[in-house]
């Protein structure tokens, strides 16, 4: 497993500061930026952890970094925080996925349960994001019969129904089944149907 | 000879004595008139002598009352002189009056009787006499029928005269205060000092009040004050004599209109600071998120590393970083500074207070205004340049009221740049000296520039351009610019600077600055 970084953004030098030095006191690797544009340019869309961002930042503001996160594909999850208490952005903010919207001043228990928290969500996504990478590898290596087959298998019909509607025979459905259970590394037809999902969704 | 001489020195006599000597038969026939008395008429004897008197000489309307005393003392055998006044016509003004001695003599068989008369012009003297007594009656009548009252004494300052306006200005009695010390209408200090005030001019000829006139208190009758305007003209009595009369007028009236303007004033005043006031709180109720975050950028910090010490201290002695530790402590005083400094700041523009000048760097003012503005948010997206002119001299003003020009010209500069590219925002401050004893303040923005229509509306109450504006802002500045005797104008900037708007406005250098 990599190392999860906390990312702390703030154009509040103090602030940032302040949390650099708190995060360091709790045992947490951090790394500070000044603004959206210094974290995107040694942004690496695979490193682990999780961002301490800022939403009110000349320029490119926080909800717009969440909104180039995303574009990016990158999924790495964002605890907002605030100097004043913005409901409108706060609800928009936490629909985009952010994990935690915090007001400043925040108590430290607070910002560390929602790094725990980010960390976790970190963690799940990026195994998923492992899972369905895998599967899609796995899946280019199908002939265009098999990846046919195997749609079928995962939307649930039988080999003598996949048979008849491609117009091949069964013998023939029952070789390409095995060859997609062999090279998907599928050990059931859920496992079969849950890779297909991840596939099917880029 | 002798008797003809007697004759006429006796006629010189009665003219000399300007006496008329007339002589009428019982019928009124002139018997004898002497010169004297022919020339007052405007005639020779000659002319009168031989005619009717009564028809001819006395006016018509007299005729009768003449006659009817004529008759009576024909008849009457009283040798006593009885005396008689009337017009006579004369032949060239008409009347004049005489005044009569008469009485009637009769020959020695109590026959043909005669009425002789001496009489004498009166009707110069009357006229006289008319005259004094109109302008007496005239004078009188003046002074009973002035507004102002007016009362005359002696150099002892007892009073010799006291109109009827006086008696109902002071509530007395004319009989009242006859004859007695003027002091007595007078209220402290006065009544005390003024024996020793008529002295002292007596003495000295050093008028203090006499041809100048005063606001003073007087006293009513009933003990009660009131205000006056006196003056005092000496007149020359005949002989030593002296005396003054004061001329007072009851101001009572003008006094109670002078309180009650200059309460308008103050009213007005307070109403004005009032609306300053509100408009100040209005800019900070719509700061008031940018104030949470100012406010709260600090209290965040502190509270991190005061938690991230807490966290080192914990961990363990021999772990500890002493230095970091330090430094973490030093800079939660620093973020105090910082929060505290935030709070200075924005309390001038809650306070209300009164207008007061001090001599203020207008360059400080304007720095640490901007201050306040970054702490709306809009503001942070703006670029400042700042042009201020070295060494200005201080100038005597209020700087809260000022700071709110600035406050209120920065924030409508950073209005209409909403428009523009995030990066492209800009205002331009400058400070300069003019002329040597202005110093001009311009806020210069590069945003959309003002509409033809609404130029000439700017500076007016409630006009405004903004969903959210009350429209005073401008209103109020405009003011406040011209109580501190300066202006305020726009300047619509040509394409040198690109397009946009100055607001600027002057205030005078007064003596009372010095150089920073």
């Amino acid at each position: 497993m990599t190392e999860q970084t906390v990312f702390v953004i703030d154009d509040d030098e103090a602030v940032r500061d302040s949390l650099r030095l708190l995060l360091k006191s709790a045992g947490l690797p951090v790394k500070d930026f000044a603004s959206a544009a210094e974290f995107l340019e040694s942004c690496d869309p695979e490193q682990g952890g999780c961002l301490v961002l800022d939403i009110h930042m000349p320029g490119f503001n926080g909800l717009q970094l969440q909104d180039e996160l995303r574009r990016r594909g990158a999924a790495i999850p964002i605890i907002f925080i605030t100097g004043h208490g913005d409901v409108p952005i706060a609800v928009q903010a936490m629909k985009q996925g952010a994990v935690e919207f915090l007001q400043k001043p925040f108590n430290d228990e607070d910002l560390l349960a929602g790094i725990r928290k980010a960390f976790e969500r970190d963690l799940e996504d990026r195994s998923r994001h492992r899972h369905s990478s895998l599967a899609r590898e796995r899946y280019a290596t199908l002939t265009p019969r098999e990846k046919q087959v195997m749609e079928k298998v995962a939307a649930g019909l039988s080999s003598k129904q996949i048979a008849y509607e491609l117009g091949i025979s069964q013998r023939t459905v029952e070789i390409h089944r095995g060859a997609v259970m062999n090279k998907m590394n599928a050990d059931s037809v859920a496992s079969l149907v849950k890779m297909m999902m991840s596939v099917s969704k880029e | 000879m002798t008797l003809r001489a007697t004759q006429q020195e006796l006629q010189d006599y009665l003219t000399l004595a300007e006496i008329i000597l007339l002589t009428l038969a019982p019928d009124s026939t002139v018997v004898h008139i002497n010169e004297y008395g022919a020339r007052l008429l405007g005639w020779n004897p000659d002319e009168i002598i031989g005619r009717l008197w009564i028809e001819n000489f006395v006016p018509a309307g007299h005729h009768e009352e003449i006659w009817r005393e004529f008759n009576e003392v024909m008849s009457s055998n009283d040798e006593q002189p009885r005396h008689f006044q009337n017009p006579v016509l004369t032949r060239s003004t008409g009347e004049t009056m005489v005044f009569w001695h008469y009485r009637c003599i009769r020959d020695g068989n109590g026959g043909i009787a005669r009425v002789v008369s001496t009489g004498i012009d009166v009707s110069s003297r009357s006229r006289a006499e008319k005259d004094l007594e109109k302008s007496e009656a005239r004078a009188a009548a003046v002074l009973n029928s002035v507004v102002d009252a007016i009362v005359t004494i002696d150099e002892r300052g007892i009073i010799q005269m006291f109109n009827p306006a006086a008696a109902g200005m002071f509530g007395y009695h004319k009989e009242e205060v006859l004859g007695k010390n003027v002091s007595m209408l007078m209220g402290a200090p006065h009544r005390e000092r003024h024996d020793g005030y008529l002295h002292n001019y007596i003495q000295t000829g050093d008028a203090k009040i006499i041809g100048i006139g005063r606001e003073l208190n007087a006293l009513k009758k009933n003990g009660e004050e009131f205000p006056i305007q006196l003056t005092v003209t000496e007149v020359a009595g005949d002989g030593k004599q002296r005396s003054f009369t004061g001329i007072i007028r009851d101001i009572s009236e003008r006094k109670e209109i002078e309180r009650s303007i200059r309460q308008r004033d103050q009213e007005i005043r307070e109403a004005r600071e009032q609306l300053a006031h509100m408009e100040r709180l209005g800019t900070l109720n719509a700061m008031t998120t940018g104030i949470a975050h100012e406010l709260n950028q600090p209290l965040s910090a502190i509270t991190s590393y005061a938690q991230a010490c807490y966290r080192m201290v914990e961990a363990g002695m021999h772990d500890i970083d002493i230095d970091e530790l330090k430094a973490a402590l030093k800079k939660i005083g620093a973020q105090v500074g910082r929060a505290g400094q935030v709070i200075r700041r924005l309390r001038s523009l809650v306070n209300k207070r009164d207008s007061v000048r001090e001599p203020v760097d207008i360059n400080e003012l304007i720095t640490d205004t901007i201050e306040i503005t970054r702490i709306d948010s809009r503001v942070r997206e703006v670029r400042f340049m700042i042009n201020l002119a070295p060494s200005l001299p201080t100038i005597n003003i209020d700087p809260v009221q000022v700071q709110q020009v600035i406050l209120n010209l920065v924030l409508n500069g950073v209005d209409a740049l909403e428009a523009r590219d995030p990066a492209d925002r800009r205002i331009t401050i400058t400070t300069s000296l003019e002329s040597g004893n202005e110093i001009r303040v311009g806020v210069h923005d590069n945003g959309i520039g003002l509409l033809e229509e609404h130029k000439d509306k700017l500076f007016n109450p409630f006009f405004s351009t903004k969903s959210k504006g009350m429209g005073m802002g401008l209103h109020i500045s405009h003011s406040i610019i011209a109580a501190h005797g300066g202006r305020m104008a726009y300047n619509p900037r040509g394409s040198s600077s690109g397009p946009g708007t100055e607001f600027f406005f002057t205030l005078p250098v007064t003596d009372g600055g010095g150089s920073t």
